[in-house]
């Protein structure tokens, strides 16, 4: 397992041929090495600078691991080849041996830390960089210089020798690996920038101006013209545009530009090894130079890069997106916006351009629909005045409307929102998006559900015509007998008073319960609004076998009643409850058609349930088909030939709209059972006006689900 | 003699649950001078005729809790086989008068009944009456 993990990170790192590698990199190693014995004072071996760890640190993070040997040995050599002259070959060997270590493990260290293709792209990338390869590698390589020195019975102490090792590498890492990095990442990927050629003309302008900054003060400084801590300074401005402009390697190139002039101003100013004051004072200069300046890069680069990816994003929006600035003047707009703006709109705020004050604009709009359409004045451009100032002044942090554009007999739907900018500056973002297409969907839905909601009703109404009939003709009957009865009692002589009066009493009774049989009907499909009661269970129980018994008895159903005692209130509407009570009785009643009259078993039920109370209706009939049961209450599914499949989606979305829910399930042996959920009245409540949902616009008090 | 004066010699039973309907029937009978007795379930009806009340018609409403119309039509054949039965329905379906006929009730009809359909009535019962005995 181990293994396995390891070979992947090794080819996660790297995947350079070495063929290739050793062309691009054997000439840059071997320069390094030969810079190194150039830029050594002669009397210590140490140098202020030493290519051969940028260098080789460089090469190893972009190569991969088997490879490191070939590139350490190439180095190595090198610094045998310009070494073995003045010094002894266990010396050379013992500093080959400091070489390889610091730069094997500043690459495993930034690797570690900055992933498998390090690159200085933040604050925190540096910092991460610096510890790797400008302190803790070039302490280890020091050490093991150090103990060579020592070994040796040099006259340098440990201390010292220490010292100077751990500047120059450190220093080295800071000026040079940034610019190899950069430059082994080009070289191994083949992938060299291209420049424009205003680009050419910066970097031309700006190697001309470090060059002659650095000739100037170095001069001076050799010549003895210039104090040392002044000539240091003249190079500043090049480093920061440097920083500013061309990034961690830009920087790295003109640092190590000012690093080298320094070295040799220095060396021409002493006239020979300079004094180690001078020497410590030109590194202590370097080093604390650098630093700020690769900070200044690396920012720099974040934030042109964070620019850019700004300005994509706001191109590829398809809202239109408006900037303003603290007082509402619009700063920058993207692409979509400007699109908009450029096509004829009647509204002035849609029209805001950069520079134009985008509060103006809306207030010049509510004066032009003032004047346009007295009668339907439209309030959205004061509305957005108003949410908009509110946005820039920080009372609120966002602010949203919609609004509808009439143009050219067409209608759009726009949602416009404001956002505040988080700034030092202040201002707000104004986004704007088109939604009719989105409130057309909605509409449709919504008008869809609606006629369902209504052929539901229709249906149910047709199932429940037979029934309706007879509760019709029951007064019917008794008004017509007792009607004829009257003709001809009066035709007789005496007339008997009492008996007419009884009859007329009668007459008149029955015709009031043919009327509320009518009132019932009507009740039953008229769009109307909700009306949340207290009902007790048992009286919904009751009436509703009331109003389904003659289905009952014309199936030969035999029908019972179980509502628990004490059971508290419900918070219903009296009639769609009933609705729904009759639709799962009759479709019991239904069910129960292929069994003999003796097994046709109709049982409904109430009991508490916690704070709710359940309703069931259960039958003995055939049960639900297993594949129906899930989506037994979407709409059009349904288990009977000539159904329509709305009673049951009808019963969900009232009990849904109550707050309560509803499921079916099949029973043991035969049969099934639909149980409902509504929530109990809390003490003392009163009856509730709701709009009809299935009507209405879905609003916050009552949730309707489709 | 007219159908009115010859029903006037008949005794008319109404079965029917609801107090409105009976009531009414009764009455209709009593001004067209028919001597009705009204029950309230097939239940009392069947005592009547085990006490030996025997009328020569019966207008039996179909759908009755705990005792049909059909139940009490069947029951009745203990007792006597001189009653004709009316049935009458509130029901719309035409399969349940069918289904009556078919069981041997003299004739079904749908509520509201007023003088004319009952006059109908006791002349189907008169005529049946008549071809029993010449039988």
């Amino acid at each position: 397992m181990e293994k396995t993990e390891s070979h992947s990170q090794l080819a996660d790192v790297g995947t350079l041929p070495l063929g290739r590698g050793l062309l691009l990199f054997a000439p840059l190693l071997v320069a390094a090495s030969i810079s190194a014995a150039i830029l050594r004072y002669p009397l210590h071996g140490a140098a202020i600078l030493f290519p051969p760890y940028a260098a080789l640190t460089a090469v190893l993070l972009v190569s991969r691991r088997r490879d490191w040997i070939v590139y350490i040995a190439i180095t190595v050599l090198g610094h045998f080849a310009v070494s073995l002259g003045p010094w002894s070959f266990s010396w050379v060997a013992l500093t080959a041996v400091g070489i390889a270590a610091r730069s094997c493990l500043a690459a495993l260290l930034l690797h570690a830390l900055l992933g498998p293709h390090p690159r200085l792209d933040g604050v925190a990338s540096l910092a991460r960089f610096v510890v790797a390869a400008a302190i803790v590698a070039p302490a280890a390589g020091a050490t093991i210089a150090a103990t060579n020195v020592v070994l040796h019975d040099s006259p340098e102490t440990y201390i010292a020798s220490w010292n100077a090792r751990f500047a120059s590498n450190a220093l080295t890492a800071l000026v040079m690996l940034p610019v190899l990095m950069e430059l082994t990442r080009w070289l191994s990927a083949w992938n060299l920038p291209r420049l424009g050629r205003r680009r050419l003309i910066e970097i031309a302008l700006f190697g001309a101006t470090l060059a002659v900054s650095c000739a100037l003060a170095f001069v001076a400084l050799a010549n003895k013209q210039l104090d040392s801590a002044m000539a240091f300074y003249a190079p500043l401005p090049a480093l920061l545009w440097a920083g500013l402009r061309f990034g961690p390697a830009g920087a790295g190139v003109a640092l190590s530009t000012v690093t080298i002039a320094a070295i040799i101003g220095t060396w021409h100013r002493a006239a020979g090894t300079p004094s180690g004051d001078a020497i410590l004072r030109l590194q202590m200069f370097l080093f604390l130079t650098a630093i700020p300046i690769l900070c200044v890069s690396v920012v720099a680069t974040a934030l042109r890069d964070a620019v850019h990816l700004y300005r994509a994003l706001l191109a590829s929006l398809q809202d239109q997106v408006a900037i303003l600035d603290a007082d509402g003047t619009v700063i920058r707009v993207n692409e979509s916006w400007q699109r908009h703006a450029d096509m004829p709109s009647p509204c002035p705020f849609e029209r805001a351009r950069v520079g134009d004050n985008f509060l103006l604009c809306c207030r010049h709009a509510a004066e032009i629909l003032a004047t346009l359409h007295p009668e339907d004045r439209d309030p959205s451009p004061r509305r957005l005045f108003h949410g908009t100032a509110a946005v820039l002044l920080g009372e609120y942090q966002r602010y949203e409307t919609d609004y509808e554009l009439k143009h050219d007999g067409q209608r759009d739907w726009f949602t416009i929102r404001v956002e505040s900018l988080e700034r030092a500056d202040g201002g707000a973002v104004v986004t704007r998006a088109n939604i009719t297409a989105r409130r057309q969907a909605q509409a449709e839905i919504e008008e869809q559900r609606r006629q369902l909601a209504h052929l539901g009703r229709v249906a149910v109404l047709g199932q429940l015509s037979g029934a309706l009939a007879h509760e019709l003709r029951q007064p019917l009957a008794a008004i017509l007998a007792n009607a004829e009865a009257a003709r001809h009692l009066i035709e007789r002589q005496p007339v008997d008073v009492d008996e007419i009066g009884a009859i007329h009493a009668d007459v008149v009774a029955e015709a009031r319960r043919a009327a509320a049989v009518i009132d019932g009907l009507r009740a039953m499909h008229q769009r109307r609004d909700m009306r949340l009661e207290p009902i007790a269970p048992e009286d919904l129980v009751r009436e509703a076998l009331r109003l389904a018994h003659t289905e009952i008895m014309t199936r030969g159903v035999s029908a019972t009643w179980m509502v628990e005692s004490e059971l508290p209130a419900v918070l219903a509407d009296r009639v769609q409850i009933q609705q729904v009570l009759l639709n799962l009785i009759l479709n019991s009643c239904e069910s129960m058609g292929e069994k003999d009259t003796t097994e046709r078993l109709l049982t409904l039920g109430a009991s508490e349930s916690g704070s709710l109370v359940c309703f069931s209706v259960r039958d003995s009939g055939t049960g639900i088909p297993e594949a129906l049961i899930e989506n037994l209450f979407e709409p059009f599914v349904t288990t009977k030939p000539e159904g329509l499949g709305l009673g049951l989606s009808i019963a969900r979305t009232v009990v849904d709209t109550h707050g309560g829910r509803i499921w079916a399930q099949n029973d043991e042996g035969s049969g099934a059972t639909v149980s409902f959920l509504l929530p109990s009245a809390p003490r003392g409540a009163e009856p509730i006006a709701l709009p009809d949902p299935s009507y209405a616009a879905p609003s916050p008090a009552v949730k309707v689900l489709a | 003699m007219s159908i009115s004066e010859q029903a006037r010699s008949l005794r008319v039973a109404i079965v029917d649950d609801e107090p409105a309907v009976r009531v009414g029937l009764r009455r209709l009978c009593g001004a067209l001078g028919v001597e009705a007795t009204a029950y309230e379930s097939g239940h009392f009806f069947l005592d009547a005729l085990r006490d030996g009340v025997s009328p020569d018609c019966v207008l039996l409403d179909m759908h009755m809790p705990e005792m049909s119309g059909l139940e009490v039509q069947r029951r009745m054949a203990d007792f006597t086989d001189r009653v004709a039965v009316l049935a009458i329905t509130a029901d719309d379906s035409p399969e349940t008068s069918i289904r009556w006929l078919a069981r041997g009730a003299l004739a079904c009809l749908r509520k509201p009944i007023g003088v004319d359909e009952l006059m109908t009535l006791f002349a189907s019962v008169i005529e049946w009456q008549t071809r029993s005995q010449v039988a």
